[in-house]
């Protein structure tokens, strides 16, 4: 650091240099946060999370009985002590609220003003913050596992919505209406993804073990289905390229749009190169993936090595994501991992779980003050245990981290 | 809300690129050379480097490459700004200007920016540009310049994602790259076909897995081969052609440049990061078919320059060593070598701040003009650059040896054409000397009419081609035909003359206090009138009031005793006005001027004071009194023309030039020490000159026009990293960092090269690592590491540097793997030294050091040091020492205490009376605290990633409060206070900012967050801010329209100014600003305004910088 510090004084490439690495030393020191707690206001398991990224300040997240809740989060990188109230919570009893279990949250990528949410109850509702009512709403045939609306693109404002019936419903926020469907998957569609490179390339994620990708311009299906053994996986499954073993419950491009990462059932992490739809047989190992819903991965950015953080049981797995090298494991939730997002300001980790609990996890570098700490921890620790005395991965996994 | 205004003092001068080539006609040879914002374009002549253009650009040049497609008559320079912006720039000989054929933007909103920069390389046939700009990804830019105004790019998928460095081969078919990439492991070499319609890449020609470790740069050498430069060895590939070379010579350290010689590609220029410069070339050999291969390496040494960034090649053996971290300079590579063994000789150096680490602002002479003395320069090219703001004078003939000089005076003897001066008269106590001056010669001479055993007081040439001396006893009349006496005149009792003062026509003389009016004709010295004054005359001044009347009919006069100033009527020496100037210093010197037809009377002080007036040329009436100090030496004033605008020489400790500028008085400094006399001169050998004496010489110089930043190195030969000056002792303190060598043997050290702090007077140290383990696990790692002969190993070491000489008079090491961070000089209450004394004024001044212990296995240093040292007697002795829990990134005096940015803390710790510092609170919030400011109780804080932070000493708790907090994820560089409510940062995306604290908020929320008062993109990276001023301040005059400024200082070399300006001009200046990038009429200003107020305004905010 210090080193680095010296350098930027004399040349300018190593200011790049030092906000990445500093970055990177900060996303492998994050630990559970020990000076504070994201205020706790859900009462069923935690579907997603996502943080505003224009200023870092909000989260958005939802649960399984349909509540929404905002939590004001500046206060976990400003103040020695925090607690992140909750500012808004939509609840069952404001009569726009879903009635149902919320699966997907998402921020209107350019400002607060608007989020999105979807729903079992087979719903996509536009939501205006201030006002908190629902300004717009799309009914499609079934559940509703996942949706985004892209986040870079200045195109178009379609919201892809990953359907029970096997059909992604791409809904167009400026016409209010729903009409462009996209066939191709046999079973459900449990995840989708935009290209932050090409804003009208999609991924889709299905329980029929593929991963198709789209170019939303095409009136023709999706124009490349991914194939896990790159042709190679001999005569058997030629004619049906799979990308997994199992359903396709994950999927994410990399920052950068070079790469996208799909988490199968199957227990694998996949890489692919999206210039050419190739696997890049990357080993990340078996990462235990027992949900049946959507998980939300989530990346780094600006840090020198590219990160993903791969909700797992109840575990966060964090990888490098082009040599799929474990790092780290953030054990903290009594059960299965959800969703989790990455704070890019200031590399902090929002989780959410069936547990009910929406966690933080931050650096923890400074060194000062060791003797406290241990002591928090512990006294956490010890809470916590009562709290779930089923959970026995959990000292070890504090151990690792 | 603050108004600032943002000024380049000094423009960038590190050099980040250079090439060469035929820009401006295709027969002229052209440097181009970038300076991060600027261009300047040179034309390459027998004589040296002519400059032709200076161009500004509106970004950061990262990539300037010149290229000549076919069809097009001269080069084209193509250039890649840090923001992705690319264009074209031709030159149109016939308007002289630099058009831009074709631009565009190749950004993307998304890609990873590579770790190795941004790279771009064009293809030697010119069919495309290609761009490495983010991993991943390669960009192409097809060249169509007659078709397209606009530059397109589109991206290929590089799956090597750590692209190293990269190159176009030559004589290929198919534009094809050369790559160095690194995977996991190793480093390898690959080349690329690419096809231009399918966008994509073809598996090329060749590749090499598994090159050196550290291979850092491929070079295209145009028989089709690439030269792959490693730390080790340079390696030629070409194919089946492969030749390696590692010579022991290129271990030491790393090539970070190169430079062709040839267009053939037979010689290469290396340059390391020790300045070193290297000749690589590569023999050939001719086989059938006149087919050419290289068949050997060979690696010259020719010598030591400045440590380069790029080297090009001119011509003639000239090369242009562009340099970032030191001066550039242009060479000369001769065949012989010189007696040090060096092919290599210099022969022009171009100064550079850059990068200026620290600095100070400090005033030495103590008279409100401010220096500003840099850290500037890395290794062995660090340096203190002390520069300071005045007129400049160029010396063109000194002769010294010229002792107690206390007049000087030109005198035409003969008649020439152009009334050109041929004489000097020197006067010396009891003796007056006269020098001739043929051409540029000097040599005495002797006029048989001039009394040359006596101190002349006035000499010159008067009406009647006759020339005056007054001397002690008389005043004598000679003939400048016959040179000899024609008339002279004594006091009627024979009494001394004890001042006098004479234009053409005229003389005063005073004896006493009796003052003695004379007319001077041909052959003739008319005694007109005479009066007595109350007092004894301490000086007097004649100059005629109107340059067109020869005659003055007013003369000044300064009286001992009741220390006024009066002024006369001739011929009646009747009193027309008495000015009291107060105190108990006589008046030394009085001179009436008239700067833009305002007549004023200087009048000089005995301690370097100056009162000044402006005077009613008829009546004789001052008015508008004013006082400024110029010096503390008695001074002396002289007119003097230069480019027919009168000014005023004061003559004194501190040389001073006074003119006017929009009818105010301005007061310069001229860059020379100690001026006792001087005089105009106007010779053949020497026009439009000046004759200044100082002790001990006398030199000959013309004067700059205008006054510019003068800058004075001095040599350190180790990066110097903070400075602090001590005002008590009369000493800079420096804190620096050297290089040395680890000796495996012997696990000790030894310097690279000798440098300030290994040649220092006195030198001590910190002894070994007192901290437990560190040294054993260091040797562990080394044979871990591989560590080999060569090593490197940092030293930090606290300097002591006179301020008068410069000498480093003491040195002191710190301990190994302790790095120094932070330095101030600071004065601390409760010291057990200044409660005896009684008063808190005499209490001692330490220097205080703030280290930190570096492990390389920490990410973050876990410990460091507080050092408080004391100079005593010109020796440092250690007063303290505090272990304190890391990285001491900075040091603050804050009333009395010490303020610390240790880490993630800012702590105060006081200074007991046990001669222990304490820490009295903390506040623990920020990530890293690396930049503290203090003003009252106020401490702003600095963060590497999370902006600034206000907060405040509770002095009843003790305690540290935070304030408010700007809420943006700002990487900071450097911060200042400008007032209790606004504040300013640096950020590293080339930014300026400034906050305001809202104290008037009703809402607590409000109040702790600092409102966003203005943005401003500099586009250079701020290392430090300093409150001062590079210009004169006078406290009467307000002659500038601000309230405070700060100077910043850059990695570039920049020197820049914040200044607040008051909310009306600043709109105002806003608006003219908008109206001009309209290029309007100017119509439509709110302000009434005319083009003078303008350009008074204008010329106003220059006076600045």
């Amino acid at each position: 650091m210090i080193r680095y510090l010296l350098k930027r004084e004399q040349s300018t490439p190593w200011a790049y240099l030092l906000t990445q690495s500093e970055r990177n030393k900060r996303v492998k020191a994050m630990k559970l946060s020990q000076h504070g707690e994201v205020e706790q206001v859900h009462k069923s398991g935690i579907n997603c999370v996502d943080i505003d990224i224009r200023e870092g300040k909000y989260l958005l997240s939802s649960s399984s009985n349909g509540k929404i809740a905002i939590h004001d989060v500046e206060d976990c990188f400003y103040a020695a002590k925090f607690q992140c109230k909750a500012v808004v919570t939509v609840d069952s009893s404001l009569k726009d609220s879903h009635k149902k279990s919320v699966e997907t949250v998402q921020w209107y990528p350019n400002d607060t003003g608007m989020f999105l949410s979807s729903s079992v109850d087979r719903t996509l509702r536009v939501w205006d913050t201030n006002a908190l009512e629902v300004v717009e709403k799309f009914h499609v045939e079934g559940i509703i596992y996942h949706h985004q609306m892209p986040i870079h693109s200045s195109k178009h404002n379609l919201v892809a919505t990953a359907c029970e019936d096997s059909r992604v419903y791409l809904c167009d926020l400026k016409s209010g209406s729903a009409i462009h469907i996209l066939k191709g998957h046999s079973r459900g569609v449990v995840s989708v993804a935009w290209s932050p490179r090409n804003s009208y390339i999609l991924a889709t994620g299905s329980r029929d073990n593929k991963v198709l990708l789209w170019d939303v311009r095409k009136a023709v299906g999706s124009i490349l289905s991914l194939d896990q053994h790159n042709g190679k996986g001999g005569s058997r499954c030629s004619a049906i390229n799979t990308a997994h073993n199992g359903h396709v419950n994950g999927i994410s491009f990399a920052p950068d749009g070079l790469h996208l990462l799909t988490y199968g059932t199957d227990d694998r992490l996949r890489l692919w190169d999206t210039f050419t739809g190739k696997n890049t047989l990357v080993n990340f190992g078996r990462v235990h993936n027992p949900s049946r819903k959507a998980i939300k991965l989530c990346h780094s950015s600006g840090t020198s090595h590219q990160v993903v953080f791969v909700p797992s049981g109840s575990n966060i797995e964090v990888y490098e994501l082009v040599t799929g090298k474990h790092m780290v494991s953030l054990g903290g939730h009594y059960n299965n991992v959800n969703c989790c997002a990455f704070h890019h300001y200031f590399q902090a980790l929002f989780s959410g779980a069936n547990d009910t609990n929406l966690l933080a996890w931050l650096p923890e570098i400074s060194q000062t003050d060791n003797k406290k700490m241990t002591s928090d921890i512990a006294g956490s620790k010890c809470v916590r245990n009562v709290d779930n005395p089923f959970e026995d991965s959990w000292s070890s996994d504090e151990g690792e981290t | 809300m603050a108004h600032n205004y943002v000024v380049t003092a000094h423009k960038p001068t590190a050099v980040n690129a250079a090439v060469v080539g035929n820009f401006t006609a295709a027969d002229d040879l052209n440097l181009i050379i970038a300076k991060i914002t600027r261009l300047e374009i040179h034309v390459v002549t027998p004589e040296g480097l002519r400059p032709h253009l200076d161009i500004g650009i509106y970004g950061r040049v990262s990539v300037m490459e010149l290229f000549r497609p076919p069809n097009e008559p001269q080069d084209l320079l193509f250039i890649l700004t840090a923001r992705y912006r690319v264009f074209i720039l031709s030159y149109k000989p016939d308007t002289s200007d630099v058009v831009t054929r074709a631009c565009g933007d190749v950004q993307d909103r998304i890609g990873r920016p590579s770790d190795t920069g941004l790279i771009g390389i064009i293809d030697p046939q010119c069919r495309m540009i290609g761009l490495r700009l983010y991993d991943g990804l390669f960009k192409v830019i097809p060249l169509e310049l007659d078709s397209n105004k606009e530059l397109k790019a589109f991206n290929i998928r590089l799956e090597e994602l750590h692209v190293i460095d990269i190159a176009f081969l030559h004589g290929c078919q198919v534009p094809t790259i050369v790559f160095i990439y690194q995977d996991s492991h190793e480093r390898h070499v690959k080349t690329y076909e690419i096809l231009m319609r399918d966008k994509e890449f073809n598996k090329g020609p060749w590749k090499q897995d598994n090159v050196e470790a550290d291979a850092s740069r491929v070079i295209a050498e145009p028989l089709g081969g690439a030269l792959i430069i490693g730390q080790e060895s340079i390696t030629y590939h070409k194919g089946n052609n492969y030749h390696a070379i590692a010579p022991p010579l290129l271990k030491q350290s790393t090539i970070s440049c190169y430079g062709k010689i040839d267009a053939n590609g037979s010689r290469y220029l290396l340059g390391d990061m020790y300045g070193r410069l290297f000749m690589l070339l590569l023999e050939r050999q001719e086989l059938m078919d006149d087919y050419i291969e290289v068949k050997d390496l060979k690696l010259e040494l020719l010598g030591e320059t400045s440590i380069a960034h790029c080297l090009t090649y001119l011509d003639n053996g000239v090369v242009f060593i562009g340099s970032a971290l030191g001066d550039s300079q242009l060479v000369k590579l001769n065949t012989e070598t010189n007696e040090d063994g060096s092919h290599v000789h210099v022969m022009e150096t171009f100064t550079n701040l850059g990068p200026i680490v620290d600095m100070v602002v400090v005033d030495l002479e103590r008279q409100g003009q401010g220096q500003l003395v840099t850290c500037s320069g890395a290794l062995k090219e660090g340096s203190l650059r002390i520069i300071r703001n005045g007129i400049g004078i160029h010396e063109h003939a000194t002769i010294s040896d010229l002792v107690g000089i206390m007049g000087i005076w030109p005198l035409r003897l003969r008649k020439t054409l152009r009334n050109y001066d041929d004489a000097l008269l020197l006067s010396f106590v009891g003796q007056s000397r006269i020098l001739a001056l043929t051409g540029e010669e000097v040599e005495e001479t002797d006029i048989p009419g001039f009394d040359d055993d006596q101190q002349t007081f006035f000499c010159g040439n008067v009406t009647g081609d006759q020339i005056i001396q007054v001397t002690t006893l008389s005043v004598r009349l000679v003939s400048c035909d016959s040179r000899q006496l024609v008339c002279e005149w004594r006091h009627p009792t024979g009494k001394n003359i004890s001042v006098c003062a004479c234009n053409c026509e005229q003389l005063v003389v005073a004896v006493g206090c009796e003052l003695y009016y004379l007319e001077i004709l041909a052959g003739l010295i008319n005694l007109i009138s005479q009066t007595t004054l109350e007092h004894e005359v301490a000086c007097l001044d004649i100059t005629p009031t109107y340059e067109s009347i020869a005659k003055a009919e007013l003369v000044a006069v300064g009286l001992w005793t009741d220390i006024s100033v009066r002024v006369l009527k001739l011929p009646s020496c009747e009193q027309l006005h008495v000015e009291m100037l107060g105190g108990e210093i006589i008046p030394r010197s009085i001179l009436k001027t008239c700067f833009e037809g305002i007549h004023y009377l200087l009048c000089a002080l005995g301690d370097g004071t100056l009162f000044y007036f402006t005077m009613d040329p008829n009546a004789g009436s001052l008015a508008e009194r004013k006082k400024v100090t110029l010096g503390t030496q008695p001074t002396m004033l002289r007119t003097f023309k230069s480019l027919s605008t009168t000014n005023v020489f004061a003559c004194s400790d501190r040389p001073t030039v006074i003119y006017s500028s929009n009818h105010k008085l301005v007061f310069s400094n001229v860059n020379l020490k100690e001026v006792n006399y001087m005089c105009p001169l106007n010779s053949e050998g020497f026009p439009d000159s000046l004759a200044v004496a100082s002790e001990g010489s006398l030199t000959i110089g013309t004067i700059d026009e205008i006054q510019k930043l003068h800058i004075r190195t001095v040599p350190l030969g180790e990066t110097p990293r903070r400075i602090a000056y001590q005002e008590s002792t009369q000493t800079f303190g420096v804190i620096s960092m050297r290089i040395e060598v680890l000796d495996p043997g012997t696990n000790t050290t030894r310097p690279l090269h000798p440098s300030a702090s290994t040649m220092a007077q006195n030198i001590t140290s910190s002894g070994s690592s007192s901290l437990p383990g560190s040294s054993a696990p260091s040797s562990n790692r080394a044979t871990a590491d591989g560590i080999t002969f060569g090593d490197e190993v940092e030293k930090s070491s606290l300097l002591i540097i006179d301020q008068h000489t410069f000498e480093v008079t003491h040195a002191h090491d710190f301990q190994d793997q302790e790095c120094a961070t932070s330095l101030i000089s600071c004065t601390l209450s409760g010291d057990p030294n200044s409660s005896y004394s009684g008063s808190s004024g005499s209490s001692n001044t330490y220097y205080c050091v703030g280290t930190a212990h570096v492990i390389p296995v920490e990410p973050e240093p876990k410990s460091g040091r507080l050092l408080l040292f004391q100079l005593v007697e010109g020796k440092l002795v250690q007063v303290a020492e505090k272990e304190v829990k890391g990285a001491v990134y900075s040091l603050v005096e804050f009333n009395g205490k010490l303020l610390a940015g240790i880490n993630s803390m800012v702590s105060i710790f006081e200074w007991t009376a046990e001669k222990e510092l304490r820490e009295e609170c903390k506040f623990l919030k920020s990530i890293l605290a690396l930049y503290l400011k203090s003003k009252g109780d106020f401490i702003l804080v600095g963060d590497l990633m999370r902006s600034i932070t206000l907060l405040a000493y509770k002095s009843m708790e003790g305690s540290l409060e935070e304030i408010a907090h700007d809420y943006s994820p700002n990487w900071m560089t450097a911060v200042e206070i400008i007032d209790d409510d606004t504040f300013l940062g640096a950020e590293n995306s080339f930014n300026l900012f400034a906050c305001q604290k809202d104290s008037g908020a009703t809402a607590d929320d409000d109040r702790s967050y600092l409102q966003d008062a203005g943005q401003f993109h500099l586009g250079e990276f701020v290392n430090v801010f300093r409150h001062g001023s590079l210009v004169m301040e006078h406290p009467g005059e307000a002659s500038t329209p601000f309230q405070g400024c700060i100077l910043f200082g850059t990695v570039s070399g920049t020197i820049g100014i914040v200044a607040q300006l008051p909310q009306e001009l600043s709109s105002f200046l806003t608006q003219v600003q908008g109206k001009l990038s309209k290029i309007d009429d100017g119509s439509g200003v709110k302000k009434e305004c005319s083009v003078e107020d303008l350009v008074k305004v204008v010329e106003e905010l220059t006076r600045i910088h």
